[in-house]
């Protein structure tokens, strides 16, 4: 089981994919809390701390963001950007998750700042195994900055 | 720079360097004066021998008219003796009647008469009154001559018994019975002779002289008393001798240059000699040369002249003829020229009609220059027009690749993982029905997915940029061949490669992908149930190469070889032989783009040999692949 207690904030709009991806954490046994958000604006307005969000023990700062390209009002790209010009969050990892394999996307990704980019599988067994592996890599392996 | 007169004739016959306008007509005067300058020459030269000898024939002309009254002087001087001789008072010897006789017929001062008798003694002198005392004649030996011969006589020079002074004496014998009784004589005084020159009315500056036989002279029209009885010169005295007339240039005693004439007395024997100065012969000759060399400078000099000042009018006219050719080149209108030459204005109207021609075709021409300016502005911007289009459509395509990528695939990801998802957690809750259906679900979205893939495929092939570089085909084949080891294996398929492959230019990705669709199909389309063999090789075809991939499969009938190679063009159900239908296009795409073709031999039940040509590489691009 993995569990280290943080919070896993996932910013994706489709309902199915929350879904899915939901189900690949029971299954992968990872049991940190996940915080989903929507839209770009509440991505940024959640890490901000502002609007809805400024209770910190109700929506606590994650130790990774699971982070959808494709996104209402703002973009992932656009989050990314933003995120990085944050001095007290631009060390936060980001995992972009996305279905775009179009390596304009990809680069820009990694230009803005993004730890890791990930190809949604239309596979449900290859989605789990892809998040299995995620869980055990940036939850258990990975050493977090602090801030 | 003053030229000499060789260079003047060595410039004439080399013509190699061009000489300036002037020049020429300086030549054209110089040619044109030369021969008229020689001929007129001539004429006066020929003109000035006439006048020579005219002058010298009336030179001699009036030496003997000059002898001729000498001669005439002598003969009334004889007739008047022959008269007296034959007086009565004579016959009778009344010397007092003879003598007043006498004295009567005495023709001119200067003159006497007297008579000897055969002992040469006077006995009658007219210059002495009758009955002095009178002696013998100097010269006795003429009385005894005259009595021997009874010719009249004239005498040379002699000097007077009485007179003391040379005189001359005509002498004549007085006959009577057959027997010369006396000797009558006319004592002449020599300077009465040059009576004869006054006579001739001869020119001033002429010099006449008359010697006698003995080489005296007689008389002479320059400084007569002094040249009295002096002998000539002896070269004159030479010519004198042996001849009656004669013409040369001599010097007189006076040291005057002359041409002589000379001619001898009939009745004295006494010569004539008339000298006229050279200079007086030579006048009118030498002022004709003078008027003809002054004429020829003058004509000359006119000549040069008008040479020159023309010479520069029409160098000035040329000139300005340059500089409107000249500027014709640039474009600028010329004017037609005023000059005095009608050919340079003829030269300079042609001029300004082509200045005029060029000017208006200079006009057309950039009329047509901005027109074609103009269009190629027109292309240019409907290029940067249909250029933005197309960037607008490939964005619209990048756009549209996005939404299939990405907004495509994420209900099949719903599809697929909830199927499964139904099929997992919900099992015991479905009959087998149920479970089917959800299985064809999830089969169903896969196969959609792969769809979606194979076009992403195709249409980045036909975005992409092809960087073509020598590509060895045993690498791609390789290549492809790992990553189909598993269908490979599971099919227990036996594939041969015959070495060497070919090195041929082109994208090392695309051709991966290619032979990895054709090696797919190969192993695909078999009857089932039968292990697939497949044979690569290569072969030349000219300066391009090709690669084989030959089944053993089912094969395709020749009507669909074109059909095949056509996106989402199948010959068979999904369940059979399970595709997109893409494979094949996405070889011909990537094959044209790479500048080669793809195509096969096949039949139904033969199976198949696809092949893909390209351009071969160059031997040092194929030899830095194989290093």
């Amino acid at each position: 089981m993995v569990n280290n207690g943080e919070t896993i904030l996932m910013v994706e709009d489709r309902p199915a994919d929350v879904l899915l991806i939901r189900r690949a954490f029971g299954k992968a046994n990872i049991r940190n809390p996940l915080q989903v958000i929507g839209n770009g604006e509440d991505a940024i307005a959640y890490l901000a701390g502002t609007g809805a969000f400024t209770d910190r023990d109700a929506s606590p700062l994650p130790c990774l963001i699971l982070l959808d390209l494709k996104l209402p009002r703002k973009s992932g790209l656009e989050v990314l950007s933003w995120l990085r010009a944050q001095p007290e969050l631009k060390r936060l990892p980001v995992i972009v998750l996305t279905s775009s394999k179009e390596t304009s996307d990809v680069n820009r990704a990694y230009e803005l700042g993004a730890n890791s980019y990930l190809v949604k599988p239309v596979m449900f067994d290859t989605l789990l195994e892809m998040i299995t592996t995620l869980g055990l890599y940036w939850l258990t392996m990975n050493e977090s900055p602090t801030f | 720079v003053i030229p000499t007169v060789s260079d003047f004739f060595s410039k004439l016959f080399r013509w190699h360097s061009p000489e300036d306008l002037r020049w020429h007509l300086a030549t054209l005067v110089f040619v044109v004066l030369l021969p008229a300058l020689i001929f007129s020459t001539l004429v006066v030269l020929f003109v000035l021998r006439l006048e020579r000898e005219a002058a010298e024939r009336g030179v001699k002309e009036t030496a003997r008219a000059v002898a001729l009254s000498v001669d005439r002087e002598l003969a009334s001087a004889i007739s008047a003796l022959k008269v007296l001789a034959t007086s009565d008072h004579l016959t009778r010897g009344d010397f007092g009647a003879f003598y007043e006789q006498a004295k009567s017929a005495i023709i001119s001062d200067g003159a006497w008469i007297v008579l000897f008798d055969e002992t040469a003694q006077q006995l009658v002198n007219t210059g002495f009154p009758l009955g002095s005392k009178l002696p013998r004649r100097n010269n006795p030996e003429r009385v005894l001559q005259i009595i021997a011969s009874r010719q009249v006589d004239v005498s040379d020079l002699y000097i007077g018994a009485l007179t003391k002074r040379p005189i001359i004496a005509v002498d004549v014998p007085v006959i009577r019975d057959d027997r010369v009784l006396y000797v009558l004589t006319m004592i002449v005084l020599p300077n009465t002779l040059a009576r004869v020159f006054n006579e001739r009315g001869m020119p001033g500056d002429w010099i006449a002289a008359i010697f006698d036989a003995n080489g005296l002279t007689l008389a002479r029209t320059h400084n007569p008393e002094r040249s009295l009885a002096q002998p000539a010169p002896p070269e004159l005295i030479a010519k004198l001798t042996g001849s009656d007339e004669g013409w040369w240039p001599n010097v007189t005693r006076d040291g005057i240059h002359v041409y002589n004439a000379f001619t001898r007395s009939k009745l004295s024997r006494w010569a004539v000699v008339v000298g006229v100065p050279t200079a007086t012969i030579n006048a009118p000759a030498y002022r004709a040369l003078a008027i003809l060399g002054a004429g020829a400078v003058l004509v000359t000099l006119l000549g040069f002249a008008t040479a020159l000042l023309k010479g520069k009018q029409i160098a000035r006219s040329m000139k300005a003829l340059t500089d409107a050719a000249g500027s014709i080149g640039s474009g600028t209108l010329v004017m037609p020229l005023t000059s005095p030459v009608r050919e340079v204005n003829e030269v300079s109207q042609a001029l300004h009609n082509t200045a005029r021609l060029l000017a208006h075709r200079l006009k057309d021409l950039n009329d047509e220059k901005e027109a074609r300016t103009r269009l190629n502005e027109q292309l240019e911007q409907r290029v940067i027009e249909r250029t933005n289009e197309l960037q607008g459509s490939n964005a619209d395509l990048e756009a549209f690749s996005f939404t299939v990528s990405h907004d495509l695939r994420a209900p099949l990801r719903a599809m697929e993982g909830l199927s499964q998802a139904l099929l997992e957690d919900f099992s015991d809750r479905l009959d087998e029905t149920g479970r089917q259906y959800a299985r064809e679900i999830r089969s169903s979205a896969e196969h959609m997915d792969q769809l979606i893939q194979d076009l992403l495929a195709y249409g980045r092939l036909a975005r992409s940029e092809m960087r073509l570089s020598a590509v060895s085909l045993n690498g791609v084949v390789q290549r492809a061949l790992d990553q189909l080891s598993q269908e490979v294996g599971a099919q227990n398929a036996r594939i041969s490669v015959e070495q060497p492959l070919p090195v041929v230019l082109g994208d090392y990705q695309t051709l991966v992908q290619i032979v990895l669709n054709l090696l797919t199909n190969a192993l695909k389309f078999v009857p089932s149930g039968i292990p697939p063999q497949v044979r690569i090789w290569g072969e030349a075809a000219g300066d391009r190469e090709r690669l084989w991939i030959e089944d053993k499969g089912i094969g395709i009938a020749p009507e669909y070889h074109e059909k095949i190679f056509r996106v989402f063009e199948r010959l068979h159900g999904v369940e059979t032989y399970p595709g997109t239908g893409i494979g094949l296009s996405i070889v011909r795409r990537g094959v044209e783009r790479m500048g080669g073709r793809a195509g096969l031999v096949s039949s139904v039940g033969q199976g198949s040999r696809f092949f893909i040509e390209l351009a071969a590489a160059k031997p040092a691009e194929r030899a830095m692949t194989d290093g």
